[in-house]
């Protein structure tokens, strides 16, 4: 196999998009939140930005190989936690919410249980459920990447895994999460190589059950009805999206100026966290917008050359699909404050306020800086699977095509 | 390997270009693409504009000293909510208070307090500004007020008719609410705010300051239009009649004093305002007027003839035949009297007599002059021109008659208008009732001031009239009682049979008066007309006069005017 030469400077041109986003969103989060809530966003924000970079910088210390091989264990912690979780759902839904309030740590937001509670910050463990989720696969490919084309062995399994996981959040009662989580799977599985027909079908098959869901429930049928006419059901139900375009329409190209969004004040619920980028729209313009997806977009552009510089699969796969996720959360995100996609809870990565969120994607910039660490130290040693039914040498997708 | 995940990275960010140029397109879609609408609808939610109401104009009496006197004013009164879910523990604290506070019955109020679906309840209207600063210092949470103005008349029916009243619009609907509408009418003040979704104010975008309504002042003594009132509901108590007018005027500017009607209304009391009460009937009916007609063309002839008035006429037996028609005096028999007598004793005969001697085109001119048979000019509202024929379309009768206050119908302030040229030596000043009207925050005063309309008479004329019309209210005349003591009055009565079933009633009358007191330095001239007054009261002399008695002496009091016949005082005074 013909050795890459190594380029640092990717590494380099994602940190400098990170930084850039992050530095953008403590004034952006700032002036949306102070008028009604004062300085604790900010200052919380600025302690999970901290948080968040500190980690990522221990991360990068980790070797990869190591966490992807122990990721298992990680994965199985946090089902537990979501297991806690969908037991209180079920609990209160069928009419015990007396006994499911009494469950420590936990507490209801909106009448359903996905937020821990440890020190007054909520801890939303389907983010790094993710997480584990990518390392866990990547292990998994990394052994059986020979028989990815398999039906079996490339989708199948994985898919399994990625199912049970899904099914938890699922029940945590959280759809986008799910549907996140399906498009994670669905970015693993092709980034490793699997045959692009179970891919597709899996995505249509994907795309009804979505529709189902929301057809059977009326929650969620109500919301996609105020996703198709926001307007005329501004009153309640289309409420917040139709704010949201209020606020985005009141920016037009340049914005009203730095901090002059009226939107902020109470208009917009959830004005700082999942709708942050409306803000920034009405205050920053249209140009600012086009400026955040470009950040985005070359987050994406340069993860994926890290991760393609990686010496192993493991580092290819998870580097990829980190930063596909950090990606495709700020693409849902904006496709819900603009209208294009149906209202969801999802954070902007590094924009919006939350600790879980910038936390995790703090851990993906780490893994990724971890991948790009142990690649420049250039030493590669293909190393035997310690742990798999694969016997003999490893073998890569397009070596047997060549 | 290389290949494989090259291929796929690359489709990859392939894909999440295509994905972000449609999200972009959206973007664009959205905040340029409708930028001008929605940033209109925004502006919409977030934006409040609150209108404040100024004023409306006050109207006020004539006095000066200590300070006008309020006929009319704007209340400001609050209507008072509750959000009984807001209140949390102390709803029923609150609903005591309340109670105490507005007076609202327990029945009423308590159902809408207990239940719980209402979100807001009117809990009073009409409460005044100092219970509602007692509620708010109370600062009691969940309740509202809401200002809003009513109109008030403190002297309730003093003047009404003339006052007239607002309807439900705050708008004026007749007299001189409706008249100077325009001018009394506030503009509206204007504050637009930027405001949080909770209403809390952000920016004041624009602020316009409400406007009071110009004052109107009128030339209405308030004393002296409570002498009248208080007067005529002693007429109407002593005397059955139809209806009765009264008006009074000063002669020397045109200015109406006071001005009053039987019936009348109450504005403050919807129930007591029926058409026929809040009509201003002394604009709007006509009537005949009678004997009081006499000084009017007599003075016309006087004018035009070089007679004096000791120049003696031949007043007959009581009865005198013209135009193959009877004209009686009354079943007086006068004899050859002069004409200083002819008036106070109101000799129909003399009068045709007199009106025959310069022929019916200068009497007919003679009393256009005086005013009849054209409007006042008042203007405050419907006003009738009363009936005066023209010249043409006299028979040979009409002449004596007209001359004598029959086949002619008169207005009230025409004939005010007539005697006050008498009594202001000739000079007809036009008839007037708003003075000024002001603009209470700048002071700016527009004045209508007294505008003298024509010279009727001669003073050579109204001095010989004045001092015939005193002998009415001495003994011989025929009005007595019309008497004041201590002054000379002017003054004459009249007796008008009212046109019935086609031929002249000997059951209905109208009886009037009319006079100006002092005689010879006129204060005022004040009319009384009693409508239909009962049989026994049909005589001008005993219905109107004593009234007009009454009223003139407590005018010429309030007045401080000199007497002008000291005997009698001290005459009285032993």
């Amino acid at each position: 196999m013909e050795k890459a030469p190594y380029r640092p400077q990717f590494r380099v041109i994602m940190l400098v998009s990170v930084f850039l986003l992050v530095c953008f969103s403590l004034p952006m989060l700032y002036s949306t939140s102070a008028p009604v809530h004062g300085n604790k966003y900010f200052f919380n924000q600025s302690l999970f930005v901290c948080v968040g970079a500190t980690l990522a910088f221990f991360v990068q210390f980790i070797d990869y190989n190591w966490l992807c091989r122990n990721a298992r264990w990680f994965l199985v912690i946090c089902c537990v936690a979501l297991l806690y979780l969908v037991l209180a759902n079920i609990l209160s839904k069928a009419g015990y919410a007396d006994i499911a309030k009494k469950f420590p740590l936990i507490k209801a937001i909106k009448g359903s249980y996905r937020w821990f509670r440890i020190g007054g910050f909520g801890i939303q463990p389907a983010e790094f459920t993710k997480i584990a989720l990518v390392l866990v696969l990547s292990e998994y490919y990394h052994h059986n990447i020979k028989r990815v084309h398999e039906f079996k062995w490339g989708f199948m399994f994985p898919g399994l895994i990625g199912a049970c996981v899904m099914m938890l959040i699922m029940l945590g009662g959280s759809l986008s999460m799910t549907v996140l989580t399906g498009t994670v799977l669905l970015t693993v599985m092709f980034v490793a190589g699997a045959r692009l027909r179970w891919l597709v079908s899996c995505m249509f098959l994907g795309v009804a059950g979505v529709f189902a869901v929301a057809k059977i429930s009326p929650v969620r049928a109500a919301r996609f009805e105020s996703f198709l006419t926001p307007e005329q059901l501004s009153a309640d139900k289309g409420y917040q999206l139709w704010h949201s375009l209020l606020s985005l329409g009141s920016g037009g190209w340049t914005g009203q100026g730095f901090s002059e969004s009226r939107m902020k004040n109470e208009y917009l619920p959830e004005a700082h966290t999942d709708f942050i980028l409306a803000i920034v729209g009405e205050e920053l313009g249209f140009i600012c917008i086009l400026m955040v997806c470009f950040c985005y977009l070359v987050f994406l552009v340069s993860s994926l050359r890290v991760a393609g510089q990686a010496r192993n699969v493991r580092g290819v796969i998870l580097g990829a699909t980190l930063g596909c996720t950090v990606v495709q959360h700020a693409f849902v995100n904006m496709g819900v404050i603009c209208g294009l996609l149906p209202t969801t809870g999802i954070t902007a990565p590094f924009i919006s306020y939350g600790g879980s969120s910038m936390v995790s994607a703090f851990i993906s910039v780490g893994l990724l800086l971890s991948v790009d660490r142990v690649t420049s130290t250039g030493e590669y040693v293909p190393e035997k699977p310690s742990n798999s039914h694969v016997k003999g040498p490893l073998m890569l997708p397009g070596e047997n095509i060549e | 390997m290389r290949q494989g995940f090259r291929a796929r990275l690359v489709l990859v960010t392939t894909l999440a270009l295509m994905f972000f140029s449609v999200l972009l397109a959206r973007f664009y879609y959205v905040q340029v693409h409708r930028h001008d609408e929605l940033l209109s609808k925004a502006q919409k939610k977030y934006t409040s504009k609150r209108l404040s109401k100024g004023r409306r104009g006050m109207i006020f009496d004539s006095t000066r000293s200590p300070a006008p006197n309020i006929l009319a004013m704007t209340r400001v009164t609050y209507e008072v909510f509750a959000e009984p879910r807001h209140m949390g523990a102390r709803k029923w604290e609150i609903f005591e208070i309340l109670k105490k506070e507005t007076g609202v019955s327990d029945a009423a109020l308590r159902p809408r307090f207990e239940n719980e679906k209402l979100v807001q309840v009117v809990v009073a209207k009409g409460i005044t500004i100092d219970k509602v600063m007692k509620l708010r210092e109370m600062s009691l949470p969940g309740l509202h007020y809401k200002e809003s103005q009513s109109r008030f008349y403190p002297k309730n029916n003093l003047a009404s008719n003339l006052l007239g009243f607002v309807s439900h619009t705050g708008d004026g609907a007749m007299g001189i609410e409706s008249k100077y509408n325009k001018q009394m009418t506030p503009t509206s003040g204007e504050v637009v705010i930027e405001r949080s979704r909770r209403n809390k104010e952000l920016q004041t975008l624009k602020s316009v300051n409400p406007k009071d309504g110009w004052d109107v002042y009128l030339t209405i003594s308030e004393p002296i239009q409570s002498f009248m009132e208080e007067e005529l509901d002693r007429l109407v108590a002593e005397i059955p009649c139809k209806s009765v007018y009264a008006m009074m005027t000063d002669p020397r500017t045109g200015a109406i004093l006071a001005m009053a009607q039987r019936p009348t209304f109450n504005a403050n009391d919807r129930s007591t305002m029926t058409r026929d009460k809040y009509a201003n009937r002394l604009l709007e009916d006509v009537f005949e007027p009678g004997s009081i007609m006499k000084a009017c063309s007599i003075s016309v002839v006087m004018g035009l003839r070089n007679y004096s008035f000791n120049d003696r006429i031949d007043c007959e037996d009581g009865m005198w035949y013209h135009a193959g028609k009877p004209l009686r005096d009354a079943g007086h028999h006068y004899g050859n009297i002069p004409i200083w007598q002819v008036i106070q004793k109101s000799s129909n005969i003399g009068t045709a007599k007199l009106a025959l001697s310069v022929g019916k085109n200068a009497m007919y001119a003679g009393l256009r002059r005086f005013g009849f048979g054209e409007r006042s000019g008042l203007n405050i509202g419907t006003e009738s021109r009363g009936i005066f024929r023209h010249v043409d379309k006299w028979d040979g009768l009409s002449i004596s008659r007209m001359s004598i206050g029959q086949g002619i119908a008169v207005t009230v302030p025409q004939m005010m208008q007539a005697w006050g040229a008498i009594a202001n030596d000739g000079n007809m000043m036009q008839l007037r009732v708003v003075d000024k009207v002001k603009k209470p925050d700048t002071g700016e005063v527009i004045e209508y001031p007294p505008v003298l309309k024509r010279r009727v008479l001669p003073l050579r004329v109204t001095q010989g009239m004045t001092n015939a019309l005193k002998t009415v209210t001495r003994d011989g005349g025929t009005a007595p009682k019309a008497h004041v003591p201590g002054y000379y009055v002017a003054g004459k009565t009249g007796t008008s049979q009212k046109w019935v079933n086609n031929a002249y009633s000997n059951r209905i009358h109208v009886a009037s008066f009319v006079g100006y007191a002092p005689a010879d330095n006129p204060e005022f001239v004040l009319m009384i007309v009693v409508d239909e007054p009962a049989y026994k009261y049909r005589y001008g002399g005993t219905a109107a006069a004593p009234t007009f008695r009454r009223i003139a002496e407590k005018t010429l009091r309030y007045l401080n005017v000199k007497p002008d016949l000291p005997d009698e005082i001290t005459d009285e005074v032993k």
